[in-house]
């Protein structure tokens, strides 16, 4: 049944009157923009119907991309060549393998998805935590990078999730092969834009051709049945090394960052498919419990690096769209499946959690100055 | 060759669609055309060659996402119209809005009749040929960065051409009268809701968000009617009171206008790579004819109204044709099928189509020109931020 006009109306200005206070104090809009996407999509109130919701696939490949670029933004070699803890960067990979493990025991090959769902950090959520402290020491003023390196190598080892679950070395040379195959791509795609990059004139002009870049890199991606956020993602690496239109390209994708975080979002809510049944699933709750339990509390055990507890409790909103990767190659018309519910459930939690723990003590130290 | 349907993905379409237009803008600039004009000749080149190749016969519907664009663009117009401008110059407007809509409505139906067509058919294709292309105005006014009187007058002929435009093809239907009352009604209310959070935002990138979920409702109350193509009437109007009603106004008009150049680039070059140029032989003599006759209606009607200095300008200005008016007319006609008075419904959108297809590529040069001309463009386009700042 179409909706009525009127009816859009009345959700939207309900929508506002929950963004206002929102809004008002400054928190994040990525889970208000999850949680509208799902109270409007075709889960929800059918407000936005599974037809609409087709029609704006090239908008939500966009917005991923978008992000996905913008994320190689501070990833260059001498970057990370002059990083005081590089030498810890391996301990990155203990959430990741306390989250593969858990996802072993899932079963249905949720191992190298959950992995990488680990690694999805949020440098924002990081670099923001790190602003309140007021004497931060060397270790952790490094912090935004560290998270911004696991956002990196959870993007890189999607190309693992696309393959066949079953362990043979077959299949394994065969994802070694496919994963090689997907950064060349990326590599090509970033070379082919470096020529109009340099030559558009204007931001405006820039602008006109960024667009085109995720959307390309992910059309090709998903054709080639590779991982499109690592195409992009690589493609960024390459354009991070560009000197000449480094600054200027990724201060564009900087600027329009919050439309693309809040459209990927409200698009992945409405595209989140769940049902009744999605309750009585175990591995729906086992899932949750790893990615909202496990999942702080193992990079809360580790501290790599200077992370906080506190700081790795977001993820990034570029988690959801690897998600629904992961789940995507074994169920190609499942909407996301429980992975997908899952991860959107402990976004909304970390989200939360974090505004709650970085907020309140501030909130009581406002009160009793 | 490729398979049949191989770039078929609507994803991977509209990121080569995206680069055609990128790279035809970028080459018009180089040769100091309308960066819409190359977007346009990008999308129609990568069309022609794909389908030269056979890398593509069945192509992916992206009229979603071109429907985001016109209602972007369109809201961008609605908020560039000064109210304060308007007020003190309503009476030359409306004059040469209503001069310019008779002219042109009387000799294109005149070539309607030359050509055979009878008289509802005449009477709707004049109607479909009414309107100056909002969105062509609108891009063309944001690359130049043009300001002042003249833009002003040309962006609200515009609008009052749509207007009457609707009121004209109403005569295949009086439903379409109700329509058009009901849409206007639908679109102040959509720019009230938007008007609410948009009100309250401070910086660019906020607004930027807030107009994009708002385009969203509008094009969704769109699609959601039976007439789509009242999209860009509902639009500027929901522009027109989120760029005049609230305080933070300017900050708004400065962060749409920032985008409204790539979002340009974009609906044009998704335009001219959905062009199919099957029925374009079979209607080009109509369709000149159509472009001639309108032309001449400008000129006379720019003649009578528009002061001396303005004469040759206000016509070159307004040679876009609008697109929406080539869905005005098809709806109206029930494409294919027969009117009341034996003409055939088909032709009329088909020679529409051709003459908007290539009014909005010529015409745009006028436009460009006519801007310069009357002083209203940037002067230094190199230095648009210093400009901008001077203006403000």
């Amino acid at each position: 049944m179409t909706p009525h006009p009127l009816a859009w109306l009345a959700a939207l200005a309900v929508a506002i009157l929950l963004c206002r206070p929102w809004l008002e104090a400054r928190r994040p809009i990525a889970s208000l923009g999850l949680l509208i996407g799902v109270m409007l999509g075709p889960g929800g109130t059918g407000l936005i119907p599974s037809g609409l919701l087709g029609g704006l696939q090239p908008l939500k490949a966009l917005a991923a991309g978008w992000l996905a670029l913008l994320a190689a933004e501070s990833l260059d070699l001498e970057t990370l060549r002059r990083l005081p803890v590089r030498g810890r960067l391996w301990t990155l990979l203990i959430p990741a393998a306390v989250l593969g493990t858990l996802g072993w025991f899932v079963g249905d090959g949720m191992a190298l998805p959950l992995a990488c769902l680990a690694l999805a950090l949020d440098p924002d959520a990081v670099r923001h935590a790190l602003s309140r402290v007021s004497r931060a020491d060397l270790s952790a003023r490094f912090a935004p990078m560290l998270a911004t390196v696991a956002l990196g190598l959870s993007l890189l080892c999607s190309v693992l999730t696309l393959q066949a679950p079953a362990p043979s070395p077959a299949t394994a040379a065969m994802a070694v092969a496919h994963g090689s195959l997907t950064l060349l791509l990326g590599v090509g795609l970033g070379l082919f834009f470096v020529g109009p990059l340099r030559l558009a004139q204007g931001k405006e002009f820039l602008l006109a051709l960024i667009v085109s870049l995720p959307l390309l890199g992910w059309g090709l991606a998903t054709r080639l049945g590779m991982s499109a956020p690592a195409v992009v993602f690589v493609a960024g690496l390459v354009l991070a090394h560009d000197r000449t239109r480094r600054e200027l390209f990724f201060t564009l994708l900087r600027e329009h960052e919050r439309l693309f975080t809040v459209a990927l979002m409200t698009l992945t809510g409405a595209g989140l498919g769940y049902g009744s049944g999605l309750l009585l699933d175990a591995r729906f709750w086992w899932l949750v419990a790893a990615l909202a339990v496990a999942r702080p509390l193992a990079w809360g055990l580790t501290r790599p690096g200077g992370l906080t507890a506190t700081q790795t409790l977001t993820m990034s909103p570029l988690a959801l769209t690897l998600a629904a990767l992961g789940w995507g190659w074994q169920q190609p018309d499942a909407a996301g499946g429980p992975l997908a519910a899952a991860a959107g459930v402990a976004f909304v939690l970390g989200e939360v959690t974090w505004l709650w723990l970085g907020h309140a003590p501030a909130a009581r130290q406002e009160a009793a100055a | 060759m490729g398979d049949m349907g191989d770039m078929a993905d609507p994803i991977l379409w509209a990121g080569i669609v995206m680069l055609a237009g990128a790279i035809g803008a970028i080459a018009a600039r180089a040769l100091k055309l309308p960066a819409a004009c190359g977007a346009l000749a990008g999308g129609a080149a990568l069309l022609t060659t794909a389908r030269r190749f056979g890398w593509i016969e069945i192509w992916p519907d992206l009229g979603l996402i071109r429907s985001l664009l016109v209602a972007f663009l369109c809201f961008l117009l609605g908020a560039r119209l000064d109210l304060t401008r308007l007020v003190k110059r309503w009476r030359p407007i409306v004059s040469s809005a209503l001069a310019q809509s008779a002219a042109v409505m009387v000799l294109v139906a005149a070539a309607g009749w030359a050509t055979g067509m009878g008289a509802i058919g005449c009477l709707l294709l004049a109607a479909g040929a009414v309107a100056a292309s909002p969105t062509a105005l609108i891009c063309v006014a944001s690359e130049t960065r043009a300001r002042g009187d003249f833009t002003q007058a040309i962006l609200t002929i515009s609008l009052i051409g749509l207007v009457v435009g609707s009121l004209g093809a109403s005569v295949a239907g009086p439903a379409e009268l109700l329509f058009l009352v009901e849409g206007l009604a639908l679109g102040a209310v959509c720019g009230a809701v938007i008007m609410m959070p948009l009100s309250r935002m401070s910086t660019r990138a906020a607004i930027l968000t807030c107009v994009a979920a708002g385009t969203l409702l509008l094009v969704s109350c769109a699609r959601l009617r039976p007439e789509p193509w009242l999209l860009a009437p509902m639009s500027i109007l929901a522009g027109f009171m989120s760029g005049n009603l609230i305080p933070n106004r300017v900050l708004i008009r400065d962060a749409l206008g920032d985008a409204a150049l790539p979002a340009g680039v974009m609906l044009f070059a998704l335009v001219g790579s959905s062009v199919l140029g099957t029925e374009i032989p079979g209607v080009l003599l109509p369709a000149t004819l159509v472009l001639v006759a309108r032309a001449a209606g400008l000129s006379l009607a720019g003649f009578m109204t528009a002061s001396t200095s303005q004469r040759a300008l206000q016509p070159a200005a307004l040679l876009p044709m609008a697109g929406c008016s080539v869905t005005t007319a098809a709806t109206s006609a029930a494409t294919g099928a027969v009117l009341a008075d034996g003409s055939a419904g088909y032709p009329i959108a088909a020679t529409l189509f051709t003459a908007a297809l290539f009014s909005e590529a010529l015409g745009m040069i006028g436009t460009r020109w006519a801007l310069h001309r009357a002083g209203e463009a940037a002067p230094a386009l190199e230095n648009p931020d210093a400009w901008r700042a001077q203006m403000r």
